[in-house]
């Protein structure tokens, strides 16, 4: 495996051609993430038919260094703007906003940054490690695991309801409720359409986040117009410096929430919007301030932006040894592979080793690329949140109304996008945490569909297999982990403060 | 207004969560456990907060978020006036015209600066989507007919 690696990188670093791929490759990705709406899956969608009678080798490094930069420069406008351009940058609005209001816009790109080179580091590492053992591990996952794997996402929902567990359990459920709209697992009859046929394949993720998320704190912005301008002028190339410097100091935290994310990447239909929840659940949970989630806290950059990218990484594992896909994007490579003439399979690694390893290079490398572009010009980027609040709020919107109907492709979720909003914004606005909404609307569907799954093959039965009795383990130390912090905030005599996310 | 908001929300919420409780009910037995077992728990917690919200005030006894004394109404207006524009016009058309009117009559901008921010913002996204990547954008339920 060694002797495949050095050959790739040797193959890489002395091509200037492929080299030249890759930073174009970097730069047209960061583009797709820069702009919301876009996204990695359009990126790949629309450049693949330029890959088809070219080397193999080139198309799939160009696709996927591509791929992995697109949540690296989308958390730019996740922390200036608060407009997430898919599901997984949303987790880093809740804290990565709330910096750039407080004049803190450099630190939380600086942290955003790097953290996603943490992230695609570990998950290209992760890969390789992985390269040995990868069908005994994947053939663990079954349906039972699936179903407690989202349990245990959604036992996260306790870690980011903040003071009132009740309310975050609330809003989760509903979140849960809107995962349910559409065709049934069990018995294919359709569920809360009330006739609508856009309804029949589920309600759109990137419109539900962007209506509980990107509109509330947008229109926020209206009433703290002299607030931001005035913090906004202190920026320098030092905050960017010192977001790097939080990544060290929060070191251990960037480690495991990468680690997480890689995981998470590797069992397929979890995908990235739940590696980036989790990894926030996890930085909320594991925090000694948990108070300060929400409100701007760096970890909380960190945490989902780590996870984002080194999922890239562990959802590689499934597309190319099974042809399972494990996200959109994924799917759309594995489309990609076949039509470059690679065929994905248990037998990739014996056939075509070459190639493996040069794709985990590439994803290292594409991820070192697009920080060393994306950092020096943050400090430029982050002047864009020093634009009027009057102007950010009408542009603001569009790119939102945008988003949303490229995400959906139908005009009549623009009307669901208005009726959210409303309800994202009287969450907001009586400190009603909205984090655990979209955690049940990710992991909903996954979870019934695992469960029933479950419960046709092994009857209850699966809940005493012994890695699900590990997962109970973990999801009851998740639920205890939140009692203790209480009743230590309580203590401490710390009950009259709460974080809201 | 605070006391009042803070029960539509709850009224909101349990209002939802009374709907997929009875439009659950209905379906066939496999596929209603799910949404009615949730529903029963969002809705028993949704109304336990009607007895606990003055917990969730804050030490200045206010339970909504700082910064904002009332809601926005005129900007959820604003929003609806978006979203009917892009459904009739498109979203080019119906986008140029928002960015133009919200930054003239609210925002109180010149006329130029009103609409140099419409046509570039609108300009980008035409430039963007339609021109280099091909995707067609909407064009309004209007052109339909």
């Amino acid at each position: 495996m060694f002797e495949l690696l050095s050959a790739s990188l040797f193959q890489i670093f002395t091509s200037p051609y492929l080299l030249l791929t890759i930073v174009a490759a970097v730069f047209i990705g960061s583009f797709f993430g820069l702009v919301p709406g876009l996204g990695g899956t359009l990126a790949m969608v629309l450049f693949i038919p330029l890959m088809i009678g070219r080397d193999p080798l080139y198309g799939i490094v160009f696709l996927i260094a591509m791929h992995a930069v697109v949540h690296t420069a989308g958390s730019i406008p996740s922390i200036l703007f608060g407009i997430p351009g898919t599901g997984a940058d949303a987790a880093t609005v809740v804290d990565g906003l709330p910096m750039t209001q407080q004049g803190k816009a450099g630190t939380a790109l600086g942290a955003a940054l790097f953290a996603s080179a943490v992230g695609g580091i570990i998950g290209g590492m992760f890969l390789l490690l992985m390269l040995p053992v990868v069908t005994p591990v994947i053939n663990l996952i079954t349906p039972s695991e699936y179903f407690l794997l989202a349990i245990l996402g959604i036992s996260f929902m306790s870690a980011v309801s903040g003071s009132s567990l009740r309310k975050g359990v609330a809003v989760g459920c509903l979140g849960l409720c809107f995962s349910f709209v559409g065709i049934s697992p069990q018995s294919a009859e359709m569920r809360f359409t009330f006739g609508q046929i856009f309804l029949w394949d589920g309600l759109d993720l990137v419109t539900l986040v962007l209506a509980v998320f990107a509109i509330p704190d947008l229109l926020f912005l209206d009433r703290r117009k002299k607030h931001t301008l005035e913090k906004m002028h202190t920026y320098t190339l030092g905050h960017v410096i010192s977001g790097i410097k939080m990544v060290f100091v929060h070191r251990w935290l960037a480690f495991r929430t990468s680690l997480l994310g890689a995981v998470i990447g590797l069992v397929p239909g979890m995908g990235g919007d739940v590696a980036s929840w989790m990894c926030y659940g996890h930085a909320v949970q594991s925090s000694k301030n948990p108070d300060q989630f929400g409100k701007g806290a760096v970890e909380g950059v960190i945490a989902p932006e780590t996870a984002n990218n080194s999922k890239e990484g562990g959802a590689l594992i499934p597309t190319l040894f099974f042809g399972v896909p494990g996200s959109n994007g994924m799917a759309v490579f594995l489309l990609a592979l076949t039509i470059l003439g690679v065929q994905p399979g248990p037998g990739l690694l014996a056939e075509q080793g070459g190639l493996v390893t040069s794709l985990i290079v590439t994803l290292v490398l594409a991820n070192l690329l697009a920080v060393a572009i994306l950092l020096p010009a943050s400090r430029y980027l982050a002047q864009f949140a020093s634009i009027p609040a009057g102007t950010v709020i009408p542009v603001g919107l569009v790119m939102i109304v945008l988003g949303s109907y490229l995400s959906s492709g139908n005009w009549e979720y623009l009307l669901i996008l208005y009726a959210m909003s409303m309800l994202g914004f009287g969450l907001k606005y009586y400190r009603w945490p909205r984090a655990p909404f979209v955690i049940g609307v990710v992991l909903g569907a996954n979870a019934e569909t695992s469960y029933l799954q479950a419960i046709t093959i092994w009857d209850y039965g699966f809940f005493l297999k012994p890695l699900s009795l590990i997962l109970i383990a973990a999801i009851c130390s998740s639920v205890a982990v939140y009692f203790w912090r209480r009743r230590q905030e309580r203590e401490h005599q710390r009950a009259g403060l709460h974080y809201d996310v | 207004m605070t006391f009042n908001g803070h029960l539509i929300i709850v009224c909101v919420m349990a209002a939802l969560f009374l709907v997929v409780i009875t439009v659950g009910a209905g379906y066939s037995q496999g596929a209603q456990i799910a949404p009615v077992a949730v529903g029963l728990v969002g809705l028993l917690c949704t109304l336990g907060e009607t007895r606990g919200r003055h917990e969730s005030s804050d030490s200045r006894g206010s339970n909504h978020e700082s910064g904002m004394k009332e809601f926005p109404v005129d900007l959820f207006l604003w929003l609806l006036s978006l979203i009917v524009l892009v459904v009739l016009l498109g979203l080019i058309a119906g986008a140029a015209m928002f960015v133009a009117a919200f930054l003239r009559w609210r925002e109180r901008r010149t006329w130029v600066s009103s609409l140099a921010t419409s046509i570039a913002t609108t300009g980008f996204v035409y430039f963007v989507f339609e021109v280099l990547m091909d995707v067609l954008l909407f064009r309004g339920v209007l052109q339909l007919y």
